[in-house]
């Protein structure tokens, strides 16, 4: 199937803007897309697939482990040779609603166990989802058992399997990204603290940029292979910088004027833990490799902080103003550029 | 040959002639069929409301014999299982065979055909979830018990709703991606149909050659706009069905009657309600006009302005054939909110399936999903000389999952302040025992909160014990001030607990709504009462199921003002017992 290109996407710029902070730097911890039924949420973090750039595999690995790594490989790959490694693209893993824990973490080859008696452990959606990223559409339908099972693998970034006397241990780092309606129900705040960032995501007011989505779906439905090679460009081009900024990440400086700014914004606003004041930085510095900087400017921190911050806020039972509005008025305080 | 844009019948439906009425409802279900079978994948399907038995089998036979894949649909029955909805392990033929055989789920099998969905507005958040996600991405991702799969999968789905009240309606994330509402009640038992499967065969063909001018989609954008239609989603399903309609009449690019027909079939039924009603309503002009080939000097707002009167005329005939069907919620009944919600449990309800799980830690073993998980690992099982015939592990223990409704927790927020206090503890302190007293095979539990001097605090949490009620309302102290803010906030803070731990919150107020502490502790009327008015219109935004008891000598403005602020029930109480109070309480909220 021909995905929706991420380039020919109208608006929605925090989505895109967040999902390529997280491509760029995977250790922002993943995002989050709240919000409207039907403003493309999900073609966004599916088309996320074609952008990624390709990533080097162990050859025959089935956990995607990274060739000349230290640690943090499969027990077969932390063995010592050398061994022949190839390109894949970056994997990006959908987890669907009732999908059952042992095809999550994997289990035994039922295959190899019926046909030949053997135990044979089969790689699971975490496996695969290693070294990319791992989307769960409706997630706060997601039942409670496979949400434990996610903070645990999430915070830990390995998966360990105990079944018919095998186990097995494997990495799995991945970006957890997660859409959903808030009508349908809350997120557990644990889940949610686990997000780096968290956007809303509001239907475009502007009828010329709507009338522009329906054209370009449009011509999408009608020739999805002319729509997409007519994207490929422009994709490229995003990819590209992708490339670049993942490069230049390690030269991004923060000077300490505002790491006492972010620092300040997030004690301001009750951000509870260090978690906000790291992603923040985090995403800063992503967000000024994308725009060729060498250092982190307030500007970078303004454009990122409503998304690092507006999950973490600590609930205040006298004001019911939105969360982003929050952010933003502590901005305007903190912030003086 | 086929003509879009069939007059509309308006003479005789201002006489609500039934029968006019009962040919346009025929006309929109064969269109709106039609353009679901032409284009399942970006129409979704069609939600049908209150038709008679007869009217929804004709009209699954008929967008069943619409469909590519022909033949019968597919029913989902209700309170399918996740593997039957998206497949599974066959375990027989498995066994047999020695490798795995995938059992297709209902979603897979629904390939090309029809899906019919009965009782819709009953269906489970999550299974709307799953059918929602086939049809987004027509493929059926199974990731389940050794299973994993995706297999192509693009149907229509005929939604069968028949709501008692408003508060039932087919769950929001399947009813945002259907592109048409029909109400059924007029509909006759058996129609001839305006189309053949040929006409839609040829007009499938067709539809990706239609040419779909951008002033169409800007009208038609604009009209959303004017009618208050924010969902995105909406204005592509009234596009794809221009395109559609075009496809059916055999023309080659989308005319002006299949703009208004596309309007008032996609549009109408989600166009906010017009505020004047004197106004007569503007048939839309004939199909004359529709045929001008001059079209290029129109502008898009003239063109705009014909597709909302479409589709403004379209929600009247709605209304009309919608009738008086969906009952208003009478004076006094309570809003449910988010109380009597379905949950999951180990424990009791009606049952659903299996889960993995460990039975000595909770739940009850289901033995026969244990043997089917154990059987196809039996070859690789060491089995001891002597041993059981079946080797099974603690991995293949399965547990009974089943669905009940959430329990109740009754709150009752008390005014213990002033000279009164005691007397109103001591109500309330009747009504917990009456109610838990009397409501032990109901499962209902009851907490107390107090408020008064500066505070609010927690006299009672959430309990079912009688003995622990009597212990803990003992000789409670009452006087000072009232910081009814105080009150209501704790109470709201106690209901979100509850809610979270899944359980059904239900708030009683027992003050005299005289506040006059506020929220930081200072005195003051002024303040106080602000603050409460406050307090209470964020209570109202949980959607909870709320009484306030007003317990002044004679019932007071303030009281039944802040009573609607929170959007309770309000009830003058002046000579409240515990007896009388648990009595409201029962009437009015739990029953």
């Amino acid at each position: 199937m021909t995905l929706f290109p991420f380039a020919a996407i109208v608006g929605q710029q925090a989505l895109k803007d967040a999902l390529i902070m997280a491509a760029i730097e995977p250790s922002i911890g993943g995002v989050l897309a709240l919000g409207d039924r039907g403003t493309g949420k999900s073609t966004a973090i599916r088309a996320l697939a074609e952008l990624l750039p390709a990533i080097d595999v162990v050859k025959g690995c089935r956990f995607n482990c990274a060739p000349g790594a230290r640690n943090g490989m499969c027990e077969a790959c932390s063995k010592p040779g050398r061994r022949a490694t190839c390109r894949m693209t970056a994997p990006v893993v959908d987890l669907p609603l009732g999908a059952t824990e042992d095809r999550v973490t994997g289990a035994l080859d039922l295959e190899r166990a019926l046909g030949h008696g053997e135990k044979q452990f089969e790689p699971g959606l975490l496996a695969r989802a290693h070294r990319g990223f791992l989307y769960i559409d409706e997630v706060n339908l997601l039942d409670d058992h496979l949400v434990d099972l996610l903070l645990d693998v999430a915070a830990s970034g390995e998966n360990v399997v105990e079944r018919e006397g095998l186990s097995v241990r494997h990495p799995a780092k991945f970006v957890l990204v997660g859409s959903g309606n808030p009508e349908e129900g809350d997120l557990r705040p644990q889940l949610l603290d686990r997000f780096g960032l968290c956007v809303d995501v509001r239907t475009s007011a502007e009828v010329k940029e709507r009338i522009e989505i329906v054209r370009r779906r449009d011509a999408y439905e009608r020739n999805p292979d002319d729509f997409v090679e007519d994207w490929a460009e422009a994709t490229e081009e995003l990819r590209a910088r992708i490339v670049q900024a993942r490069g230049a990440m390690g030269r991004v400086e923060v000077p300490e004027a505002v790491l006492e700014k972010a620092v300040e914004l997030c004690c301001k606003l009750g951000a509870d833990g260090l978690r906000g004041e790291l992603t923040l930085l985090r995403a800063a510095r992503a967000r000024a490799a994308l725009d060729g900087e060498d250092t982190v400017t307030e500007a970078a921190l303004r454009s990122v902080a409503v998304s690092a911050l507006r999950h973490r806020l600590r609930k205040d039972p006298l004001d019911d103003t939105d969360a982003s509005v929050r952010v933003e008025r502590a901005m305007t305080e903190v912030l003086v550029s | 040959m086929i003509s879009a844009g069939a007059p509309v019948p308006e003479k005789g439906l201002c006489r609500e002639s039934l029968a006019a009425l009962q040919a346009e409802m025929v006309r929109r279900a064969d269109y709106m069929l039609a353009l679901a079978a032409l284009m399942p994948s970006r129409l979704g399907g069609v939600l049908v409301e209150a038709a008679s038995p007869d009217a929804s089998a004709h009209l699954t036979q008929q967008l069943s014999g619409w469909m590519t894949g022909g033949g019968r649909a597919v029913r989902l029955p209700p309170g399918i299982s996740d593997d039957a909805l998206l497949g599974g392990l066959d375990l027989a033929a498995t066994l047999s065979v020695g490798r795995p055989v995938i059992q297709p789920g209902l979603l897979s099998a629904a390939d090309g055909r029809c899906l019919v969905i009965p009782m819709a507005e009953r269906l489970p958040r999550q299974t709307a979830a799953q059918i929602s996600r086939a049809l987004d991405c027509s493929i059926v991702m199974t990731e389940r018990e050794g299973v994993s799969c995706s297999t192509p999968s693009t149907f229509a789905a005929l939604l069968l709703s028949d709501p008692a009240d408003a508060s039932e309606a087919v769950p929001e994330i399947l009813n945002a991606r259907i592109a048409f509402r029909l109400p059924g009640a007029f509909l006759p038992a058996q129609w001839a149909p305006l189309f053949s499967a040929k006409d839609i065969c040829e007009a499938r063909a067709r539809a990706p050659g239609v040419d779909l001018p951008d002033p169409f989609i800007e009208a038609m954008a604009v009209a959303c706009e004017t009618l208050g239609i924010g969902d995105p989603r909406v204005l592509a399903f009234a596009c794809a069905s221009m395109r559609g309609l075009a496809a059916l009449s055999g023309e080659p690019c989308v005319q002006e009657a299949h703009a208004e027909l596309a309007a008032s079939l996609v549009l109408g039924a989600r166009a906010a309600p017009q505020m004047e009603m004197d106004q007569p309503p503007q048939p839309p002009p004939d199909e004359a006009k529709g045929q001008d080939k001059g079209r290029d000097g129109q502008s898009v707002d003239d063109l705009a302005e014909l597709v909302v009167a479409a589709a403004r005329f379209s929600a009247q005939i709605d209304a009309a054939a919608r009738g008086k069907k969906v009952r208003k919620r009478m004076k006094g009944e309570v809003a449910s909110g988010k109380s009597g919600e379905m949950v999951d449990s180990w424990q009791r309800g009606s049952r659903i399936d299996a889960r993995a799980g460990d039975p000595r830690r909770q739940g009850r073993l289901d033995l026969i999903a244990t043997l089917r998980a154990a059987a196809p690992w039996q070859k690789i099982r060491p089995r001891r000389e002597g041993g059981a015939p079946i080797a099974i592990r603690a991995a293949d223990f399965r547990l009974k999952r089943f669905r009940h409704r959430s329990e109740a927790v009754v709150i009752f927020a008390v005014d213990a302040s002033g000279s009164t206090a005691m007397n109103r503890l001591a109500e309330a302190k009747g009504a917990v025992e009456f109610l838990l007293g009397g409501c032990y095979a109901r499962r209902e539990s009851v907490a107390v909160l107090a408020f008064r001097r500066q505070s609010a605090e927690v006299l009672l949490p959430p309990t079912r014990s009688l003995t622990r009620v009597k212990r803990s309302l003992a000789g409670l102290p009452g006087g000072g001030g009232t910081p009814l803010a105080a009150g209501i906030s704790a109470a709201q803070v106690m209901s979100e607990q509850e809610l979270r731990r899944r359980r059904s919150p239900y708030i009683v107020f027992l003050s005299d709504g005289q506040a006059n502490v506020g929220l930081d502790g200072a005195g003051g009327r002024e303040g106080g009462g602000a603050d409460a008015s406050r307090m209470a219109r964020r209570l109202k935004g949980a959607h909870l199921p709320i009484l306030f008891l007003d317990t002044s000598r004679r019932p007071n403005a303030d009281a039944r003002r802040l009573s609607d602020e929170m959007g309770a029930v309000y009830r003058p109480l002046p000579f409240a017992d515990g007896k009388s109070v648990s009595d409201t309480v029962r009437q009015t909220l739990l029953s």
